[in-house]
Order: C-alpha cells, then sequence, then structure tokens
C-alpha cells in the first residue's frame, strides 16, 4: 500500500513537472486576428517605404524578428499606425479579413508574398532597450525597425482586387 | 621604530598617487578643462593649462589658451569667482566656437556641429537613417542633442610645495632623512564641473537665431558675441597630489636606508605639474562625472557565438574590462543580471559611422546563457580587495591572515597591500639538535605585519602574482610536548623564560589565481621570508645556548587564500 502511495506520489510529481515546464503557448501570428503586438511610427523611409518599431512576442530572437515582419505588414492592413501616413488600415472594408481568409493565409504563409514588401533596418542588433523578458521568462518581446514598401504594397493589393485603386472613384 | 615604519609603508608611499580607475558610463560629452589664473598665482600650474589630456569618453572642447584669469585668489574659497570669470571671460563663446569652426571653409558653421551626430551613431541608427527620406540628416540632429551636454572643468590649484619632513615638524633624525631622499611634492587644489546652460534657449529656439553665421550677417555675430552664457555648476572635488621629483621615490628611500648614492635625474616643475595636474582630473573624474547623464544605456549584445558587442575604443573599451550582462524583465523595476564578461579584442570604432563598424569581441567569466539584443554595461573594477586565508609551515609566515590591498590605475595590474598573519608556527627541534632524546617542538605565537607590492600576469584562466615585501613580526616561542600540551620548562633549553621575538626583513613570493566568478579568487601561494635584522629575545643563558629563533626565520610557507575581488 505504501508502495502504491509512493509510486502515485512520483507520477503526480513528474506530472507537475512536466507541465509547468512546456512552453509557452503562443498564437501562430500568421493565422491569428488579435493584435498582440505593439507598432511605432519612426519615419517616412526613401521612395514609398515608412519606417516603423514593431513590438512582437516569440520563444526566441529569430521568431520575434519574423514575427515583427509580419505584424508590420497586418498593421498597415488593418489597423493604422498613429502618427504616421498610414493613420487609417490600408484595408477599410469590415471583415476584409475573414472574407479574403483564404487569400491572406496564403500570403502571410512562412515565406510567403509578405515578405517582398517589409525589410529589416538595422544591422542586425537588437537595442537593449527593446529586448523584454515577459510571463515569467518564458517568452520575449521584442522591438525591431522595419521599413515597410507601403506603395508597392498598395498595388498589390489593388492587382489582386483586395482593395480598391484610388483612382477607381473618379 | 620610525625607520622601521617608514620601511614597511614605502611600497605605500611610491604608490600613494596612482589614479583612480574612471567611471565610464559610455559619455561622450564633450569637456574643456581649464585651470585658474590669478593676478598673485598660488602656483605656476596654469602655465601647464593646455598639456591637459581629455579623457577618452568625452569629445575634446580644447580651447586655444585653456587658462582661466579669476582675479584677486582667495585663500578660503574661489568658487563664486570662477563662475564669474567663466562668464567675463566669454568662455560660452569660445567653446561653441570650437565646435561650430569649420577648418575646411574657416568658418563658422552649424553643419560642422552636426557632424558630431553622426560621430556618435551607432551602426544601427545609421542604417535606420539611410532607409530614411531625410538619410544623413537624421544622423545630424543627433548632434543637436550633443549641444545639452557641453562641460567644463576648472581646476583651481591652491598649493605646490615640496613634502619633506619639516612639514610634519620633524627634521633632526634618520626619517627625516628618508622622507626628505624621497623627493615629495605635494599639488592641492579644487575641480570644478560647470555645464553650459543653453537648454532653454533649446527649447525656446532662440539659440539658432544667435548662431546662424551662414549668411555672414554682422548683427548676428554681435549678438553672439554680447550673449552672456551661462554656467551650472554639476559638483566639485578637492585633490590632493604627490608625486616624487625622482624616476623612483621608492628607489631614493631604499638608498637612502643602505647609505648607497643616488644620483638620479630630477624631473623639472613643467613634468610634475603636467603629470600631477592630470592625475588630479583623471582622480577626479570619477566622482564629477557620476551624476552626468547617460549618452547610451548600455550597449545590445550583437552576437553570442561569440559574444560581440558594438563597443569599442570610442567608449573607452579596454582589454579585459569587466561587463555585466542583465535583461529586462517585465513587471520588474530593475534589471535581472545574467552573466559576467570581460572584453578580449577591442575594435576601432572612434570613425564616423558608415553601418559597418566591426563589434568587440569578449568571453565569459561566470553566469548564465547569454541572448542577443541582453543589455551589456560596464562595471568599473574598484580599488580594494580583501583576502583572508592560512599559511602552512614552520615560519613566522605561518598563520591564518588577513590582506587588503589596492588596485591603483599608475602600473596597470599592480596593487599595494597590506597583510596581518597571526602565527601559530609549530616545528620539532628533537631530530636536529638532540638526536634520540624525547621529542621536543617549540610553538611561536606571533603577529606578522607586511606590506607589499605584487603583480598580475595573465595566462588563460590563471593569474600568476609575483611579490616583494617588508615585514615586521613580534611574538614569544614556547617549547611543548607532543601531545600539545606544555612540556619540559624553557630553562632546560637554555633559557630563563619564553623567548620575546622581535624581527624584521624582505619576504618574497609568487601566488596562482583562479577567478571563482566576478569577485571571487582562490589563490595558492608560496611565501619566503629573509631577515634584515636576527630575531632579539630576552633569553638569559645558563649553561648552553640553543638556536631556537632561526627556526622560524628564512623559511618558505604555502598558503591558500580567498579573495573578494573589487568591493
Amino acid at each position: 500500500m505504501k508502495r502504491s502511495i509512493l509510486v502515485a506520489g512520483v507520477i503526480l510529481f513528474n506530472l507537475v513537472a512536466i507541465f509547468s515546464c512546456r512552453p509557452a503557448k503562443l498564437a501562430d501570428p500568421r493565422t491569428s486576428t488579435s493584435y498582440d503586438y505593439e507598432v511605432v511610427f519612426i519615419r517616412t523611409g526613401v521612395a514609398g517605404t515608412e519606417l516603423f518599431k514593431v513590438f512582437s512576442y516569440g520563444r526566441n530572437e529569430r521568431e520575434c524578428i519574423e514575427a515583427s515582419k509580419l505584424n508590420a505588414i497586418k498593421a498597415i492592413l488593418f489597423k493604422g499606425i498613429p502618427g504616421s501616413g498610414m493613420q487609417r488600415p490600408m484595408i477599410s472594408e469590415n471583415g476584409a479579413e475573414e472574407k479574403y481568409r483564404d487569400y491572406f493565409n496564403d500570403f502571410f504563409r512562412s515565406g510567403g508574398r509578405y515578405l517582398n514588401f517589409v525589410a529589416l533596418s538595422t544591422d542586425g542588433s537588437i537595442d537593449s532597450r527593446d529586448r523584454i523578458k515577459v510571463k515569467n521568462g518564458k517568452l520575449l518581446k521584442i522591438g525591431i525597425v522595419v521599413s515597410v514598401q507601403k506603395d508597392n504594397l498598395r498595388k498589390q493589393l489593388e492587382d489582386d482586387k483586395i482593395i480598391k485603386s484610388l483612382s477607381s472613384g473618379f | 621604530m620610525k625607520r622601521l615604519t617608514l620601511l614597511i609603508l614605502a611600497p605605500l608611499l611610491c604608490f600613494s598617487s596612482q589614479a583612480q580607475t574612471v567611471k565610464n558610463k559610455n559619455l561622450r560629452n564633450s569637456i574643456s578643462m581649464l585651470v585658474t589664473k590669478y593676478t598673485s598665482n598660488p602656483t605656476s600650474a596654469y602655465y601647464y593649462a593646455n598639456e591637459l589630456t581629455v579623457p577618452s569618453m568625452f569629445d575634446d572642447n580644447s580651447l586655444n589658451d585653456n587658462t582661466l584669469f579669476v582675479g584677486d585668489y582667495s585663500v578660503t574659497d574661489n568658487s563664486s569667482q570662477i563662475e564669474a570669470a567663466l562668464q567675463r571671460n566669454k568662455m560660452g563663446q569660445q567653446i561653441l566656437k570650437t565646435i561650430l569652426y569649420n577648418a575646411r571653409t574657416n568658418q563658422y558653421t552649424k553643419e560642422v556641429m552636426f557632424e558630431r551626430g553622426a560621430y556618435t551613431a551607432t551602426d544601427n541608427d545609421y542604417k535606420i537613417a539611410m532607409d530614411s527620406k531625410k538619410k544623413e540628416y537624421v544622423l545630424k540632429d543627433m548632434g543637436v542633442w550633443l549641444m545639452k551636454n557641453i562641460y567644463v572643468e576648472v581646476v583651481d590649484c591652491k598649493q605646490f610645495i615640496d613634502l619633506k619632513a619639516e612639514t610634519y615638524g620633524d627634521y633632526t633624525n634618520e626619517y627625516a632623512n628618508v622622507l626628505n631622499s624621497a623627493q615629495q611634492k605635494l599639488l592641492t587644489g579644487t575641480i570644478y564641473l560647470y555645464k553650459l546652460d543653453i537648454d532653454e534657449i533649446l527649447e525656446d529656439q532662440s539659440f539658432w537665431n544667435l548662431i546662424d553665421f551662414e549668411n555672414n550677417n554682422n548683427e548676428v555675430q554681435k549678438a553672439f558675441d554680447n550673449y552672456n552664457f551661462k554656467f551650472k555648476k554639476i559638483n566639485s572635488v578637492p585633490f590632493n597630489i604627490t608625486e616624487s621629483k625622482t624616476a623612483s621615490g621608492a628607489l631614493s628611500v631604499i638608498s637612502e636606508l643602505l647609505k648607497v648614492d643616488n644620483t638620479q635625474p630630477l624631473k623639472t616643475d613643467k613634468q610634475l605639474l603636467t603629470s600631477m595636474l592630470n592625475k588630479a582630473t583623471e582622480k577626479s573624474h570619477a566622482i564629477l562625472c557620476s551624476s552626468l547623464p547617460n549618452f547610451s544605456i548600455g550597449q545590445g549584445v550583437f552576437d553570442v557565438h561569440p559574444i560581440r558587442i558594438k563597443v569599442g575604443k570610442k567608449e573607452s573599451l579596454k582589454a579585459n574590462n569587466l561587463y555585466e550582462i542583465t535583461e529586462i524583465v517585465e513587471g520588474s523595476e530593475k534589471e535581472q543580471h545574467v552573466a559576467w564578461i570581460r572584453a578580449k579584442k577591442v575594435s576601432e570604432n572612434r570613425f564616423v559611422s558608415k553601418g559597418k563598424s566591426t563589434p568587440s569581441t569578449f568571453y565569459k567569466v561566470s553566469g548564465g546563457s547569454i541572448k542577443k539584443g541582453m543589455t551589456a554595461s560596464y562595471v568599473p573594477q574598484k580599488g580594494y580587495e580583501v583576502s583572508v586565508g592560512y599559511n602552512e609551515g614552520s615560519s613566522l609566515l605561518s598563520g591564518t591572515f588577513v590582506e587588503l590591498t589596492y588596485l591603483g590605475g599608475g602600473i596597470p595590474k599592480t596593487r599595494v597591500g597590506v597583510r596581518g598573519i597571526f602565527g601559530n608556527a609549530k616545528t620539532d627541534v628533537s631530530e636536529n639538535i638532540f638526536g634520540v632524546r624525547d621529542k621536543i617542538f617549540f610553538n611561536v605565537s606571533n603577529v606578522n605585519i607586511e606590506t607589499f607590492i605584487n603583480h598580475t600576469i595573465k595566462i588563460g584562466f590563471i593569474r600568476l602574482i609575483p611579490k616583494v615585501g617588508f615585514y615586521y613580526s613580534m611574538g614569544r616561542i614556547k617549547n611543548y610536548d607532543e601531545k600539545g600540551k606544555t612540556g619540559l620548562p624553557m630553562s632546560d633549553w637554555g633559557v630563563t623564560e619564553d623567548i620575546k621575538l622581535k624581527s624584521w626583513g624582505f619576504t618574497t613570493g609568487a601566488g596562482v589565481g583562479l577567478n571563482l566568478g566576478k569577485n571571487l579568487q582562490l589563490t595558492f601561494r608560496y611565501d619566503y621570508l629573509s631577515p634584515l635584522d636576527p630575531p632579539t629575545s630576552s633569553r638569559t643563558l645558563t649553561y648552553f645556548a640553543i638556536p631556537i629563533e632561526p627556526i622560524f626565520n628564512a623559511k618558505g610557507v604555502y598558503g591558500v587564500g580567498l579573495t573578494v575581488l573589487g568591493f
């Protein structure tokens, strides 16, 4: 009897240990519709680009940086960025994210077309003030400056009939 | 006794004017260093005002003439006079002109000031600027920020005198000769730190009208020349610097003690004052700069295999500098410690950023896993270290010891120290002296004071630490039996009572240190003592003498110690 209690205790202890050490749950930024990121306008870039600092969450630096590129595009398309030339979202149609789900799933897939319109605007270093450990050390929040080719992005969406051309009303 | 005290203090005397490690907070503010001049000067230091070296963490705003004419000298306080003199001498204009002068066009222009911004930019700043519409003008804007951080350091000297025994009212004995032979000079005074106070006119933009020289407008020039630039006092620190007129003060002391002719060439007043002024300013920077804002709050780790950080000579990084790696944790006010690292290869980054500067490499001393983007902050090495340990052997150096050392900046990696040893050496003399007779042991209980100089040589993770020093020992010898109890009376060994020891001489030795962490070192050492004076005793011989005292002299000891570094 004592042996059974001991075995049960050990199993319980191991289960607690395993579950307490599992990786933090993180929504996939490619498919998530939540806005769990922060975007700050830095300045207007060269020839139709804008520079933003994007704070994204991830389990490591690489995940955070990749998520930042994607979140910058998402912010421009669906959210708008205060203080920039993109204060209003590029796609103003309500429920567009759901309506064009298949299109955006493909657009934002790993190595997808969104990467044609965003680039890191740093030398690869992360500013020490923009790296924050969160959720009991299981997640990272990193801010990185990206440059988004907003003019080219708009043209692509117009060509793909996701948004209407600015001149279409005239 | 005074001669003895002097010998013990000799290593401390010759290192007393060592520079202190400067606290580097990655400042890149500009500084002008001035020396005061009066109608009746207490020292001739102002002659050498242009010899002052601007610390590498500042931009150099030296003027053509770095003297500041104050007026009449006051023996009590000259600070208010100095502040008035800064304005009267139009130091604000003089300093701003050094920033605004363009050597290429021989004109004052705002454009040159902007270049300072480009100079302070990081590679990241450069890349972001190049991706932006304004391009390099973004970098140049950083120069405006630097305008708010223009500092003036004023060195106000009070005394420059010979440090003689007469100074202490003692000039008749051997001690006085020894002290005078060191030919020390003393420089005293106060260093004041001021900031050019232009925050207000920068806020209301009127500053730009004052320096709008591009149009060659005489009215602008006139307004600039007549403007009353104010200075805000930040801090003040008194200084007290001693330096030997000879190449080595210690050599003079030893020559005097050993009665050997010592004809070293003496330093000129210019050499002495230049060196002492620089030491005074270097010592004071740590205190003066502690109140300045950080120019850059730490640097992010650029790469981790190997550890590389984009800092270098521009940030005054030196090989073996200690950096702390920390990270920001959400919800925590303080950054969390991760690891300690030291600089290995220092990169050259003292030129205007082109976005491709080489990072310096570091190695980990201790701590956890280092990740990209964690904060790396410089940790100045403090001056004092304390060590405790035990020496094993039958010598006057045997026993428990406590050691205090001071790491100066004069000779890199060289420390001066004082050590107290509470001796409890035991020795077996029965076989040496009495052959087959009963086993007899002697026990010395003594207190040993030692002063020394040591130097650290780094070989990989191991530190080799050779040292030389003086010791003075006093104590008592007793005999005891095999079991540790008091044995036969001392009179049986030709002595009517316990032997009272008084001995002094040189010590030499070396240690091997293993760094266990940022501040902890385990040291294994070997020390040897060679007496100059034989031990004296109060023994009274009865029938035959036994040479007991030498048993504890001219012998080495093995020791182990634990050192707390830099507290």
